[in-house]
């Protein structure tokens, strides 16, 4: 059993790094993401898992960070927006956001890319549909989420398999 | 959220012990989707918080016996993908289906949604219809009770503050059964059912041999339609009956009026929903 302490010591991965953090029970992920790693590409818009502005990928899922103790991450593989370029090189799906013009404010944009890159890793080739769902969790108060869509159908179509 | 203590048993063991130990004021956290905006949002502030969520026998989704078995912690995610589940119970894959967003899905479980008892959750219309059965487990031992008497109102449950659930299990499918679910929300993602409907029937002949039906978000708790099973029963499906059964499913709510939509506005879409079915159905039959 974990010590009954008002500071708990997690240990986790962050963008295939190895992390030990002390927190506080009732510190979030988004907390220990944000305030102790200082990465603070995810963002905190509603803080109840109604708007995806916080998601990250938690064991290649995406998830609301805003809804996890970050106690709960112990022993789990967490990648952040930062952690996907790859030796100065960004992902595919960045690249597309960039090329589509699918950002305007940027808020939803880290969320928005993660679930994107975890659809794509599942499904390399998605239709519509699947791309609708697969962002279904993030709210968009710009662009109106054409631009979004394209810029996923765009990385699709150059999509290689990724590790 | 304020300070708690936080602990992480190691086994279903050691969890039912500090629940006899904790006397109220202890909460089981699992997936963390419902309990931590009950902390942030609605002052919800336990003592203790328990977190089950590494319990791996409390995980999965296999046969048993005559029964499937899942496991409290399976995710919504897990669910809705599951071949086992699509096969026996198509209603609780497609509800599943519908919590929340992808997000939600992979982090919330089935236990949660169970122990949660809103009466707007969208697993529970399909457990109530496939007959689905929830394990009690306390130092004292352990027993299994129907979902649909587990429900006592909303956010209340027949659940002690010294149990934990353990296991939910249906029945398999017999055969010439189906199942189905339909949800009304005013957008397609992260939306609360305005209404929601799950029907299982058993099909002999082309008529309705056994047919169960629930409702949720038109009362306290998820409730039967009783009186519109007993119009189905033994009745071949088509536009008549299709019909009689719609006009009578309002009977059997008890809505109430706020922000999502008013109790008019509520039996009208059960009617809707139900009639959706059932012609969905009545197609099928009539061409098979």
């Amino acid at each position: 059993m974990k010590e009954d302490s008002p500071e708990l010591i997690v240990q986790l991965v962050v963008n295939d790094r190895p992390y030990r953090v002390v927190v506080a029970p009732q510190t979030t992920l988004l907390q220990l993401i944000r305030d102790h790693l200082g990465l603070t590409g995810t963002k905190e818009g509603c803080g109840k898992g109604q708007c995806g502005a916080c998601t990250v990928l938690m064991d290649g899922q995406p998830v609301n960070s805003c809804l996890i103790l970050a106690v709960q991450a112990q022993g789990h593989r967490i990648v952040t927006i930062e952690g996907l370029e790859q030796d100065g090189e960004l992902d595919p799906v960045q690249q597309a956001f960039i090329d589509e013009g699918a950002v305007q404010c940027g808020f939803c944009t880290p969320g928005m890319v993660l679930s994107a890159r975890a659809l794509l890793d599942r499904l390399p080739h998605p239709d519509e549909g699947q791309i609708k769902e697969a962002i279904s969790g993030h709210l968009c108060r710009c662009t109106g989420y054409s631009a979004i869509l394209r810029a996923i159908r765009r990385a699709g179509e150059g999509n290689k398999p990724r590790k | 959220m304020d300070v708690f203590r936080y602990l992480a048993p190691e086994s279903v063991e050691e969890t039912l012990q500090l629940l006899d130990e904790g006397a109220g004021g202890v909460k089981v956290l699992a997936g963390g989707t419902d309990l931590l905006v009950q902390m942030k949002e609605r002052g919800l502030r336990p003592g203790l918080v328990l977190d089950v969520a590494g319990l791996h026998e409390l995980r999965g989704i296999r046969m048993e016996g005559k029964y499937v078995w899942i496991g409290p912690l399976t995710t919504h995610w897990d669910l809705a993908h599951s071949a086992l589940i699509r096969e026996h119970g198509l209603a609780l894959a497609q509800g599943a289906s519908k919590v929340g967003s992808p997000q939600i899905r992979h982090r919330g479980t089935i236990g949660g949604n169970i122990a949660n008892a809103s009466p707007a959750a969208d697993t529970v219309p399909p457990l109530v219809v496939l007959e689905a059965e929830v394990e009690l487990r306390s130092l004292n031992g352990s027993h299994w009770l129907p979902v649909e008497s587990l429900m006592e109102g909303p956010s209340r449950t027949a659940l002690r503050p010294k149990e934990l659930i353990t296991g939910v299990r249906f029945p398999h499918r017999a055969p010439g059964s189906r199942s189905q679910y339909e949800k009304f929300g005013s957008r397609q993602a992260l939306s609360i059912a305005v209404a929601s409907v799950a029907v299982a029937a058993v099909q002999e002949k082309g008529r309705f041999a056994r047919v169960r039906i629930a409702l949720g978000s038109v009362s306290p708790t998820v409730v039967r339609a009783t009186r519109v099973e007993e119009i189905l029963t033994g009745e071949a499906l088509g536009e008549d009956l299709i019909a009689q059964a719609t006009a009578s499913v309002a009977q059997q709510c008890r809505p109430i009026d706020d922000v999502r939509g008013s109790a008019w506005y509520r039996c009208q879409l059960v009617e809707a929903l139900l009639a959706r079915i059932l012609l969905c159905w009545g197609e099928e039959w009539m061409a098979g």
